[in-house]
């Protein structure tokens, strides 16, 4: 019957109005949800979407700087996958990852659980151990830069030379590189993990924790028993964040060692940007962006199905 | 023992019992602040020693001691003098300023959308959005460099701001919190007669202030601190951003005063909003944390 209630069935309608205003209300609604919509999706579609799909073209194709774009089918890929280089950096963005991701999980897990056990005055050093994620990693790799430096003048000779241990050259050095590097970057990015599982570490009911305790049960094998499990959601969120960062190293590369010493640091979209914009080879870069493009979503997909079958158990 | 002399002694024993534990409690909590003010110390010294090398005459810091022997602000002279520092910041300032503003009003207008409208296409046009979330910001940079540098874009400032005000998390957070707001809040607006973006303007962005400003903070710094992107699409240094200006000062090895002082000059507005705001940034982090 016209003008009768219409029964809101979770659908957001209220429950006044007749059926005219209901299709009147529903016409409005998609002109206006579109044009909502409108300046987001120009946006995705003119610089996300389409050169997404124009970098998966150039990977197929032959362009370089004063060229013209030509089909090349896998060539690109045949060249990667047989270039010296390629190999070169893929093994140190991984060797990277290996060193730099664990360190920064067990820091941020460690700063985390130390200050959830802290009750009065947590916040200045909450504040304070997050500050270095506020600066920007160039920032970071110059004050760092100047802590490694080679002769006496840095940080870390001259404590050094205190102790009259003769001064390390860590960032010239192929084996110390990659620690140096994972060891910055960890100082300037540990802060927001470190939030993160602080915040996933409160949500944790106390009462089990006392229950524990109650039972007599001792502090380590609590925390690996019941707050790690606990923690698993979170925990694999920082993971993903992490590896994902690791994996597309550019800003320490880029200012403190410039791929060196003789490529020992170069990451793959240090090597990424240096045939981009050194070698001018577009087309060369776009595959190695692709390789980048696989990695990370292999991991996400991974920890995502970690994610998943936790949550079944 | 007779029943007073029980209870006295109980109450002894009892004390005693307890004067125990929370000796040992005393114990841990030194050692818990001492530990946390340790890595706190740590975590901050390389700051500390940016700040006293900024503050440094030349010659007067002799390491391993981080005090300068004579303070001065001559670094900071210097390097507004020799380098461009002063429109570095300003080219900074404009693009982290105009992209958190752009990005907040487009992102929460097509969260509005997404969340209580309805329109044909509605949830592909969102996966098909969420989905960039996978994409690198690698992979897209060539191409997107080969756009904007053919439609002349480089070197100026919407070449440096648009491409990168399409910004996922930020729809993503907003649609969330917008599809928490109760549907009659928008209904009856809409039975008073109000237009849809009367809705928008004056029902959903007073509700959605928190986010927006946890989300502009958040915003703010990643752009304040983005260096790929500008280092690709500015050539000229009259345009560089401070990430870019500082990141080529240092390849040309000026003195290290005047290199630490334009750190620091780049630090002064991320730690500003910092610390104005982290109750908000704060909020965020948990907010994020908790998919």
């Amino acid at each position: 019957m016209p003008g009768a209630l219409v029964e809101g069935r979770g659908r957001g309608r209220s429950a006044i109005g007749g059926r005219v205003v209901q299709s009147g209300a529903a016409d409005v609604n998609e002109t206006a949800g579109w044009l909502f919509v409108l300046p987001v999706t120009g946006l995705f579609l003119a610089f996300r979407i389409a050169p997404t799909i124009g970098a998966f073209g150039l990977s197929l194709s032959s362009y370089q700087l004063g060229g013209a774009i030509q089909w090349a089918g896998v060539t690109n890929y045949a060249r990667l996958i047989s270039d010296p280089a390629f190999w070169q950096s893929l093994r140190v963005t991984v060797v990277y990852c290996v060193i730099g991701t664990p360190l920064l999980i067990l820091v941020a897990l460690g700063c985390a659980t130390l200050l959830n056990s802290i009750g009065r005055g947590g916040w200045i050093f909450r504040a304070l151990l997050f500050l270095p994620y506020v600066t920007n990693l160039v920032l970071a790799s110059i004050i760092w830069r100047w802590i490694y430096a080679a002769d006496a003048t840095g940080l870390l000779n001259s404590v050094l030379r205190v102790f009259h241990i003769p001064p390390l050259d860590l960032l010239n050095n192929a084996t110390s590189v990659l620690p140096a590097i994972a060891v910055m970057a960890t100082w300037q990015s540990y802060g927001y993990a470190m939030m993160v599982l602080f915040a996933g570490l409160r949500n944790i009911p106390g009462e089990y924790l006392e229950a524990a305790g109650i039972d007599g049960a001792r502090t380590m094998s609590a925390f690996r028993h019941i707050t790690l499990p606990l923690l698993r959601p979170t925990l694999l969120f920082v993971l993903m964040i992490t590896t994902v960062g690791a994996i597309q190293v550019f800003d320490p590369v880029y200012v403190m060692t410039s791929g060196g010493p003789a490529g020992a640091s170069t990451s793959l979209v240090f090597m990424l940007y240096n045939q981009g914009f050194q070698a001018f080879d577009y087309s060369y870069t776009a595959v190695i962006g692709v390789v980048v493009f696989i990695m990370c979503i292999g991991v996400s997909l991974v920890q995502w199905r970690m994610m998943r079958s936790g949550v079944e158990r | 023992m007779s029943d007073h002399e029980g209870v006295v002694t109980g109450l002894i024993f009892r004390k005693g019992a307890k004067r125990g534990r929370s000796a040992r409690r005393d114990v841990t909590a030194v050692v818990k602040y001492g530990l946390v003010s340790l890595i706190a110390l740590f975590t901050i010294y390389p700051l500390f020693l940016m700040v006293m090398l900024a503050f440094g005459s030349s010659g007067s810091v002799q390491m391993p001691n981080p005090i300068p022997s004579r303070f001065t602000t001559d670094n900071f002279a210097a390097a507004l003098q020799t380098t461009s520092v002063a429109r570095w910041t300003l080219n900074s300032l404009m693009k982290a300023g105009i992209s958190v503003i752009i990005t907040l009003i487009v992102s929460s207008m097509a969260a509005y959308a997404f969340a209580k409208l309805r329109f044909r296409g509605r949830s592909s046009l969102f996966w098909v959005i969420l989905s960039m979330l996978m994409v690198p910001g690698q992979l897209t940079v060539v191409p997107l460099y080969l756009m904007v540098a053919n439609a002349g874009g480089m070197n100026t400032y919407w070449g440096l701001i648009v491409p990168e005000l399409a910004n996922v998390q930020a729809v993503f957070l907003m649609r969330q919190f917008i599809l928490d707001l109760p549907d009659d809040l928008v209904d009856a607006a809409r039975m008073d007669g109000a237009s849809e973006f009367g809705i928008y303007r004056r029902v959903i962005v007073p509700l959605i202030l928190p986010i927006m400003a946890t989300l502009g903070i958040f915003l703010f710094l990643w752009q304040w601190n983005d260096l790929l992107w500008p280092l690709l699409v500015t050539s000229a240094s009259n345009m560089y951003t401070l990430t870019v200006g500082l990141s080529t000062m240092e390849t040309l090895a000026p003195p290290l005063g005047q290199l630490m002082a334009t750190s620091t000059i780049s630090f002064i507005p991320s730690i500003v909003v910092f610390l104005v705001l982290q109750r908000y940034i704060r909020g965020g982090i948990a907010m994020t944390g908790m998919r």
